[in-house]
């Protein structure tokens, strides 16, 4: 397979990969537990954004690339309980559903 | 006279935000006025850090009437409603770059963009019709050439009211002008850039002229006739070492 059909056929691997040193570099660099923890909520709220768009149109890919990201923010996090992030990420998934299911914000991509 | 009596009527009808729009507007000036002011917060004085915060969504707030305002008329004025919706996944990023770098990298704001609606009645007689590319264009344009001037007139007022409000505010809606000008869906620059590549080309190196001028310590006239010069001169060189070779020899 040639780089681009590669990327064609397994870009959600790529990606996974891509996001999961995206997750540990920003986890590494958060300079403190409590910003690890407003920042691990912070991309919650964009993964809930994300599961709610993927509604229904073929989630998996999308669900696999969040959770690449966690276990990268988990691995680089060495500020802070894993469990508490853990706990605030689902958290604010929820919460960045649920703003978006039940319309109290709309946004566009274009 | 004709035109500015219609103009002032659609402005009466069709200016005002909808619910939905507000709270994005609200939420957008929030997080927005929160990045900003994310290095003035001190630790253990609470009362500094509200004061701070209020002051940056005083100044946040005034940005986005005239940048919205400035788009609204021009819409209106070309038979188009513009509407505003925030960019989730960018207010988002800008609070974790803030979060991140301790308030250092304030100056990567991402706010939202607009989108425009056919007033039916309105576009009779206008050539062509429908929704136009480069109509949306000019309509998202409006708003960052609206904010540059902002910053002129607080850069002005600098000269008047020596307060370090009045600077922050100048680097503010010069930050803002800069950023909502990226060719990021859907921030205004992607509307411009896909309306005429020249006319983003221009626009987009007379802002950041105009930026680099601003910020020295030159009369506002000078900035105005420097910001175009170097608008003209970057699109004279996009013209000539891009457009020209994709477009093909006339």
């Amino acid at each position: 397979m040639v780089g681009g059909e590669y990327f064609f056929r397994k870009w959600a691997e790529v990606v996974f990969i891509i996001i999961l040193v995206i997750g540990f570099v920003i986890a590494l660099v958060s300079p403190s537990a409590a910003i690890s923890y407003i920042v691990i909520f912070i991309c919650g709220l964009f993964a809930g954004r994300v599961i709610y768009e993927r509604k229904g149109r073929g989630m998996f890919p999308y669900f696999l690339i969040i959770i690449g990201f966690f276990i990268g923010y988990l691995i680089g996090a060495y500020r802070g309980e894993r469990e508490v992030m853990a706990v605030l990420f689902v958290l604010g998934g929820l919460i960045g559903y649920y703003i978006y299911d039940k319309g109290i914000l709309r946004d566009i991509r274009f | 006279m004709g035109e500015i009596v219609d103009l002032i009527d659609k402005i009466k009808r069709y200016y005002k935000f909808t619910p939905n729009e507000a709270v994005n507007v609200v939420a957008s000036i929030l997080i927005v006025a929160f990045v900003i002011s994310f290095n003035d917060w001190e630790v253990g004085n609470l009362a500094v850090g509200l004061r701070n915060l209020f002051n940056a969504i005083l100044i946040v707030t005034l940005t986005f009437i005239v940048h919205l305002s400035a788009q609204r008329i021009a819409a209106l004025q070309i038979g188009f409603r513009a509407e505003y919706k925030m960019f989730t996944f960018g207010l988002l990023l800008s609070l974790v770059i803030v979060f991140v770098s301790r308030g250092k990298v304030w100056w990567i704001i991402l706010p939202g963009g607009i989108l425009v609606h056919h007033l039916a009645g309105h576009r009779l007689g206008w050539w062509r019709y429908g929704l136009t590319a480069f109509g949306q264009g000019f309509t998202a344009l409006m708003g960052p050439v609206a904010t540059m001037f902002l910053a002129l007139f607080f850069r002005m007022m600098k000269g008047i009211i020596a307060s370090p409000l009045v600077h922050k505010a100048m680097v503010f809606n010069i930050v803002f002008a800069i950023c909502t000008m990226l060719p990021i869906p859907p921030l205004d620059g992607t509307r411009v850039f896909w309306g005429s590549r020249l006319t983003y080309v221009f626009s987009y190196c007379a802002i950041i002229g105009a930026a680099l001028l601003l910020l020295s310590s030159l009369p506002g006239w000078i900035v105005i006739i420097g910001a175009l010069l170097i608008g003209v001169i970057g699109w004279l060189a996009y013209y000539v070492f891009f457009e020209r070779l994709y477009r093909g020899h006339p």
